[in-house]
């Protein structure tokens, strides 16, 4: 209790002082100076850059060798996503993430243990993989934008073609993707850049860098129209397709959500239920043991 | 030991008399009032809030406007509290209002929580899913409301796409008798926007959007496109959405037979659960254990609040179905 007592007093005391004397020795805190000077002088490069500091450690680590395949085959990978780094600076990066953890683990012998120790260099196999994980999920994220979003611009694109011949793709394709999602934005920004060399030549690269079906049928039929054929009755069908399969996707989404709802209740019976049963039987043994 | 048990202790009443005494003569010696300062802290704190809010909400709507928009788990938050907020009428309140609100309920459980159990760690388990409780609740409260605002947002545009032919703006000028009175209020204000307050469709379209709900987002969407960059007879692309506001219909009506049963299952379940739970604290052999130790506290906490987070987590699936699902495979 006494302790609660001076503490009281230490408190009151300090707002008194607090009260007093701030207005005179220190009107202004450190926090709010540093704030003021930040907005009057205001510059970006001082903010802390992670990625441009892993650049430049990177860049002087020695390259790890790698068969000729994987670097082809990463080259692509990135390639499709249209960035810059090429195979070797992603090999430089992994040793270097893999580097970091195995330091970590050092630090953590010599503070922890052991045990510890390992675990945290056994996740250096994780932190290895790291950056090409990466790499392969931005991949699999802006398929499911494309295969989500294509259908929605061919349908513009059908109606549009439908009235006119002469119809702008690249201009329609730069309005559509004014308003819709992030990753569709940056997929089609490539192609808009390949457009530059002439949309045929795009919608070819554009094939090449997305082998999913709806993109290499979209390609198809686009590169015959811009050749200067009428395939309306064409570009009709494949649009009755893709609308076709509404139905049948319902039935789909219906039946995942009942399994989904299904799953949940059941999870929600059965957890509580097991860690009661636990205890139960924990009791039950201790009971038996002790007699 | 605990901060409850300390309250209850009969060393207390000494503790406060003291506090109260010396409270007593500071406000009469040096005029320092501790009660105003309180108040004057506290609605620093408030006002602080607001502003980092609309300060938050300006960003989002700036983001939005140049395409870069919330995706994913955050979109579908976003959305289901912007339904609430039209469905209650909550003008003046904003998500981010929202989502302080929560954070501040969740401390404030926290604290009761851990002052209750005497843990920390123990309020938090129980903390964390009783927010999630009360979201649901509130979803659950404003689940009808919602689907009738759906509906008369459906309905309308089922009346504005057919007769498009030049102007958007036009053929809701021309739809306008026919809507349900308590959206036309939203319309005739678009149509003011556009002719009197001097607005940009655009600007003035995403205002729309933001009072009819997600339903709209689409038909925002194409409005855009087709005034920016259509052409001649391209107002077909409008006719998409009536087929897409028909499978809507369709879905809604079938999935309101698969959440009467599971809605069903899982009232039963947790019944059966928490009875359980009573029956273990009544048990002579594991009475003790769950009363008294740390763990039979902690399995009483986790499995209640398993409990909790099923039945919230199922509400959430269930008002927000993605209906742009059956658009592509996956």
């Amino acid at each position: 209790m006494i302790t609660i007592y001076t503490l009281v007093i230490i408190a009151l005391l300090g707002v008194i002082l607090n009260k007093l004397f701030r207005p005179i020795f220190k009107p202004y805190t450190y926090s709010q100076i540093k704030k003021s000077r930040e907005d009057l002088v205001y510059n970006s490069k001082d903010s802390f850059n992670l990625e441009y500091l892993q650049k430049k450690v990177s860049r002087r680590l020695p390259i790890i060798d790698m068969s000729e395949d994987l670097e082809i085959e990463l080259n692509k990978k990135l390639s499709r996503l249209g960035a810059e780094a090429t195979a070797k600076d992603i090999r430089r990066l992994q040793l270097l993430y893999a580097l970091f953890t195995l330091l970590v683990a050092l630090i953590t012998r010599i503070m922890l243990g052991r045990t510890p120790a390992l675990v945290v260099a056994l996740l250096s196999i994780y932190t290895w993989r790291y950056p090409i994980i990466r790499i392969d999920k931005e991949i699999y994220d802006r398929n499911q934008a494309i295969e989500r979003e294509l259908p929605e611009l061919y349908s513009i694109l059908f109606y549009a073609y439908k009235r006119s011949a002469g119809i702008n793709l690249t201009s329609k394709i730069q309005s559509y993707i004014k308003d819709s999602s992030d990753l569709f934005y940056k997929e089609m920004m490539i192609f808009i850049e390949d457009a530059r060399n002439g949309e045929l030549y795009a919608l070819k690269e554009f094939k090449k860098r997305v082998p999913l079906g709806i993109v290499i049928r979209f390609c198809d039929i686009m590169e015959t129209r811009l050749t200067g054929y009428d395939n309306i009755s064409v570009m009709y069908n494949f649009k009755k397709e893709m609308d076709d399969k509404r139905s049948a996707r319902e039935d789909k989404l219906l039946k995942d959500l009942s399994a989904r709802l299904n799953t949940i209740a059941w999870i929600g019976v059965m957890v509580p239920m097991g860690i009661i049963l636990i205890i139960y039987f924990a009791a039950q043994m201790m009971t038996a043991f002790a007699n | 030991m605990g901060f409850l048990r300390m309250l209850l202790s009969p060393d207390i009443f000494y503790t406060l008399l003291f506090i109260t005494a010396i409270y007593l003569i500071l406000s009469r010696v040096t005029g320092i009032s501790i009660t105003q300062d309180l108040k004057r802290t506290s609605k620093k704190i408030l006002i602080k809030r607001l502003a980092k809010d609309e300060e938050n909400t300006r960003r989002n709507l700036q983001l939005e406007r140049i395409g870069r928009g919330a995706s994913g788990a955050r979109k579908r938050y976003r959305d289901l509290i912007q339904n609430v907020i039209i469905s209650l009428k909550l003008t003046g309140l904003t998500v981010e209002n929202f989502t302080s609100i929560f954070i501040f309920l969740g401390i404030l459980m926290w604290i009761g929580y851990a002052t209750f159990f005497d843990s920390v760690i123990i309020g938090a388990l129980v903390a964390v899913p009783s927010i999630f409780a009360v979201i649901a609740m509130i979803l659950s409260l404003t689940k009808t409301s919602v689907r009738a605002n759906d509906n008369r947002v459906m309905d309308s545009l089922d009346l504005i796409c057919p007769i498009i032919e030049h102007s958007v703006v036009s053929a809701i000028r021309k739809a306008m008798p026919a809507f349900d009175p308590k959206i036309r209020v939203h319309y005739k204000n678009f149509i003011i926007d556009i002719d009197s307050r001097d607005m940009s469709l655009r600007e003035a379209i995403t205002e729309l959007n933001r009072k009819l709900g997600p339903r709209f987002d689409e038909f925002a969407r194409k409005t855009l496109l087709f005034h920016e960059a259509g052409e001649e007879g391209m107002s077909e692309i409008f006719m998409d959405i009536v087929e897409m506001n028909n499978f809507t219909r369709s879905i809604n009506s079938k999935a309101d037979i698969v959440y009467r049963d599971t809605n069903f299952n899982l009232l039963a379940s947790s019944s059966i659960v928490l009875g359980f739970l009573v029956y273990a604290y009544n048990n002579p052999l594991t009475g003790t254990i769950m009363r008294e130790t740390f763990i039979g506290k902690l399995a009483s906490a986790v499995s209640v609040s398993i409990v909790i987070m099923s039945y919230a987590v199922s509400q959430i699936i269930q008002m927000s179905i993605d209906y742009d699902q059956i658009k592509t495979d996956k």
